[in-house]
């Protein structure tokens, strides 16, 4: 279990820099899809909510130190996505197109909700946060594009890990 | 079914545990001012970052160092062409120089002006497209310091970006100026009337001047711009903030709001220039 939290922890981390640092240069506006979080919904429904909710915090953490985010959002935010995702873990299998695109979608949902409401509760300045606004839309249609993608990278490396060392948990 | 391998760890259990550490973490860290709590963390994370970030301009230099030697090429030729021009024109610059110099001793401002400043790159932006934060590449081992005033030139306007609010070795992070948690006493560049600027964080990147008088209602125009006044701030006088867009009385209140439009577009900006820094 503590190797597929470091893989997924690590693949999230790695794909929030890498969406802060290049891809908001080369995309306008700099509203670019939440790579790690779907990587987070992907590695949740594969391996469950105990593995989605501690990845979820060491990214959410990440993500802290990276923002203008006092600690602890985005660290409460990606616990519950990871963990909500990894309900799912039992019922039913992702396939490659339809539920990786709805699971994008909602999970974006949750973001976007889930920071008004934790705004709200604990008093941050909502002018300070975006949502609810056209790079919302563009965020989102960025992410349902790219969910099917990053769906097929996690279960990619799950395979090369897992084919390795015969398992990294 | 697939294997569980949970080691017989509740998951519910464990959400609450790191639900309730999330918790504990926003409430201590502070609404928006992320202080001492998160520093060590941004400070390790920026380093990533700064590592990732040079990668990244290095690779797109050297892709860009062929185009730009074309771009520059053909450039060359037509400065030649105007070279002829331009020579004629240096006479009434000089003078307009001279002029500008003796108006600006008069007014006090070139001593104001004269900014040590250390230019900078833009090497990051917010992950999660929540916040507006940007990270530069340039950090303490440059001579900056927490709170140093950033700017950037866009447009033929030098203007103002934003500030530090953390800085790591080699690089820091800044508090753009539409952020809602930054202040600016400004002033109208025409008429003088001083007020307070805010952003306003919508999706237009809007900033607000506030607490400036009725009275001054007609001396305001639209697109008359508005600069830092210097008073009781961190930030030197003079410096372009914004353009005025709208201009709002209400019956009820003793002054007016004055809908400011940046001069400097964040989510362009590539390049950024820190004042007061200790180099």
């Amino acid at each position: 279990m503590i190797g597929r939290i470091l893989i997924t922890s690590t693949a999230g981390i790695i794909f929030g820099i890498v969406q802060s640092v290049f891809l908001s240069k080369i995309i306008p506006f700099g509203i670019v899809p939440d790579i790690a979080m779907i990587i987070l919904i992907a590695a949740s429904w594969k391996y469950g909510s105990l593995v989605g909710e501690i990845s979820g915090f060491i990214i959410g953490i990440s993500f802290d130190a990276l923002g203008l985010a006092p600690l602890g959002f985005h660290a409460l935010l990606y616990t519950l996505i990871g963990y909500l995702f990894g309900r799912m873990q039992d019922s039913i299998s992702p396939g490659p197109i339809f539920l990786p695109v709805l699971a994008a979608g909602i999970a974006t949902l949750v973001k976007y909700g889930g920071s008004f409401l934790v705004s709200l509760i604990f008093g941050l300045n909502s002018g300070a946060i975006r949502y609810f606004s056209l790079k919302t839309v563009w965020e989102l249609a960025g992410n349902l594009l790219l969910a099917p993608l990053v769906f097929l990278f996690v279960s990619y490396l799950a395979m090369l890990f897992e084919g390795k060392r015969g398992g990294f948990n | 079914m697939r294997e569980r391998s949970d080691g017989g760890v509740r998951p519910e259990a464990v959400l609450a545990i790191l639900l309730i550490i999330s918790i504990l973490l926003i409430i201590f860290s502070g609404p928006l001012h992320g202080k001492a709590g998160k520093e060590w963390g941004s400070r390790f994370v920026l380093g990533i970052q700064k590592v990732t970030g040079t990668a990244t301009e290095n690779i797109k230099d050297g892709f860009g160092s062929l185009r730009r030697l074309r771009e520059i090429r053909i450039q060359y030729e037509s400065a030649l062409a105007k070279l002829g021009d331009y020579q004629g024109l240096e006479r009434d610059l000089v003078e307009l120089r001279r002029e500008n110099f003796e108006l600006k001793q008069q007014l006090g401002y070139s001593a104001g002006m004269d900014y040590i400043h250390i230019p900078s790159r833009i090497i990051a932006r917010d992950p999660s497209n929540l916040f507006s934060s940007i990270t530069i590449d340039k950090g303490s081992t440059d001579g900056l310091r927490v709170g140093a005033v950033v700017t950037s030139f866009q447009d033929g306007f030098f203007g103002l970006l934003g500030k530090v609010i953390t800085v790591a070795r080699h690089s820091a992070q800044i508090r753009p100026v539409v952020d809602p948690d930054h202040y600016v006493a400004s002033r109208l560049q025409k008429s003088r009337y001083e007020g307070l600027v805010e952003g306003r964080g919508n999706e237009g990147g809007e900033l607000i001047m506030s607490y400036v008088r009725k009275s001054a209602g007609p001396d305001i125009r639209i697109n008359d711009l508005v600069v830092t006044s210097g008073m009781q701030s961190i930030y030197p006088s003079g410096i372009v903030i914004g353009r005025i867009k709208e201009i709002r009385s209400r019956d009820y209140s003793t002054s007016l709001e004055l809908i400011l439009e940046p001069i400097i577009d964040v989510t362009r900006a590539e390049y950024v220039f820190i004042l007061g820094g200790d180099g």
